[in-house]
This record gives C-alpha cells, structure tokens and sequence, in this order.
C-alpha cells in the first residue's frame, strides 16, 4: 500500500514538474517573439542589434536582480564549475547574437533562416553527447523538434 | 558567392552557439536555482555583449537619445528578464531535448503578433507553419 502511494505520489511530482516546464519553455517563448517586434521597430529606427542587445542584457540583469535579490545573497553557493558553466554559456549565446547579425549581413534570410532555425537540433545532438546521465531522448522529442523546425522555417520565410 | 559562403558560415556558427548555450546552461542547472543562473548568465553576457559593441560601433553610442532607453528597458523585461527566466525554467524540468524545441517556435509568437500590432497579412504558408508546429510540440509533450 506504502509502495502504491510513493510510486502515485512520484507521478503527480512528475507530471507537476513537466507542466511547469512545458508552459515556461512555451511563455519563454512568446515573450521572445514579443521581444522580436520590439527589436523590428529598435534595429529599424533606433540603433544597431549589438548596442540594442548591450543595453536589453543588462536591463534584463538589473532588473532580475531587483526582483530575486534575496536569491542573489546565496551567490557563494554557486560552485566554481557552475560559474564556469553559467559563464561559458553566457558566451555561447552572445556568440550566437553575434554570428546571427553577421550572417544577416552577408548572406539572404532564406539561406540564414533555415540554419540558424535549426539551432534546436545542435541542442539535442550536443544533449546526446554530453548529457547522457541526466537526460533521455526520445525518437518522438526528435521528430517533434524536427516538425518544429520545418514549420518555424516556413514561417520565418514566409514573411522574408 | 564569397560573402554568401561567409553568411552561411556564421548563420551556423549562431545555430551551434545557441545550442551549446542551452545544453551548458543544463549542466549549471543542475547544481543551481534558475533564478539564479539566469542573473549569472546575464551578468556575463552583458560583459561580454558591451565589450562587443564598444570596441566595433562606439560612434553609434553618441547618436543615442534617453528615450531609447525605454525601448531597450521593453527590449531588456520580455526578451532575458522574463525570457532567458522561463527558458531556464523550462530547461531544469523538462530537459533541453524538448524545451530548446519549444522555446525556438518564438518565431510563430512573433508573427502571430506581427498580424495583430504591425497589420502584417497572414499567408497560407503562416498557416502550413503554425499547423507544423502544432503537430511538433503535441509530439513532444506525448514523448516519455
């Protein structure tokens, strides 16, 4: 009865906690693509996408710190290696800010589109390698991310 | 041909960027708050993002008026504060495999919105995309 109710009680948390991460990844991405019209009207009237992001970045710090600061006080018990990790991973995507305004720069959006599109997959592939003891993936999650892929490239140069 | 080579180049250099971005973040998350990481990660890139941008366009600093700062602000809540948040979130209870997917159909956000504020005409290849992207994100949620 005992294991019954542990193995009931390990689902609900479960599926608690796939709830909370489906809607997050799903609200972090509506509030980019509220954050892409806002950068369409900054890059087309205000500035360059590097000073843009410069200032967006740490308007975003700033006011996250604000609001967790109490979090922010427990910042010693971050390890060196998460430090590392949080750092390098801060670069990875600056890189990808970056790359993404040269490639814009040098090439048309239907070639750029499609590749920088797919950055989802690159997370998958370097998942597959990197994170085998703490992640499974799936056949299906590949064939949803791929149909993603597919479609946001189609919207992406539908309006190129 | 040459520059379109380039552009090419680095479009993939942006898409393994990102990549690796989330798949390093995931490791961090493992041992750390999302909150936290997220005002770790944004202090770094903004460090990272101001060195950029003052040693290759310094001269556009001088053209900026206060008011554009409002936007950045706008710029800076809904695209890091709320969405760099919710993706860390996101990442620490489902995994990168299915939330870098789910967070990367912004772009149908985006449009959706584009229709809505900019007065942008809704295409049928919108519509073979949104229905696409449907079908993605249901897989994603049955997989296991």
């Amino acid at each position: 009865m005992n294991k019954f109710n542990n193995n009931t009680g390990k689902k609900i948390k479960n599926s608690k906690k796939e709830l909370i991460g489906y809607t997050s990844s799903l609200s972090a991405a509506i509030s980019y693509g509220i954050s892409a019209i806002l950068a369409k009207i900054i890059v087309g009237q205000i500035t360059t996408p590097l000073i843009a992001s410069s200032f967006a970045l740490f308007f975003g710090f700033f006011t996250l710190s604000i609001i967790f600061y109490k979090q922010l006080m427990n910042i010693k018990s971050i390890d060196k290696k998460t430090f590392l990790f949080l750092f390098l991973a801060g670069l990875a995507s600056c890189i990808g800010v970056g790359a993404q305004y040269y490639a814009m720069n040098n090439a048309p959006v239907i070639l750029v589109a499609p590749i920088t599109g797919a950055n989802a997959l690159f997370a998958i592939l370097f998942g597959s390698i990197f994170l085998k003891k703490i992640e499974k993936i799936t056949p299906l999650t590949v064939m949803g991310a791929f149909m993603i892929i597919i479609g946001i490239i189609i919207i992406i140069l539908s309006r190129a | 041909m040459g520059t379109i080579i380039t552009g090419i180049i680095f479009a993939l250099i942006a898409a393994i960027g990102w990549g690796a971005s989330a798949v390093l973040s995931r490791i961090a998350l493992e041992k750390t708050d999302p909150r936290l990481a997220t005002i770790v990660s944004l202090f770094f890139s903004s460090i990272i993002m101001f060195s950029l941008s003052l040693s290759m366009q310094f001269n556009e600093f001088e053209k900026l008026v206060v008011s554009d700062f409002l936007w950045f602000f706008s710029a800076g809540i809904t695209s890091f504060a709320a969405g760099r948040l919710l993706n860390y979130v996101g990442i620490k209870n489902i995994g990168v495999s299915k939330a870098s997917p789910l967070f990367g159909t912004s772009p149908l956000f985006a449009a959706l919105l584009a229709i809505i504020i900019l007065n942008e005409n809704p295409t049928i290849m919108l519509g073979m995309g949104i229905i696409l992207v449907t079908f993605g994100i249901i897989l994603i949620t049955k997989s296991k």
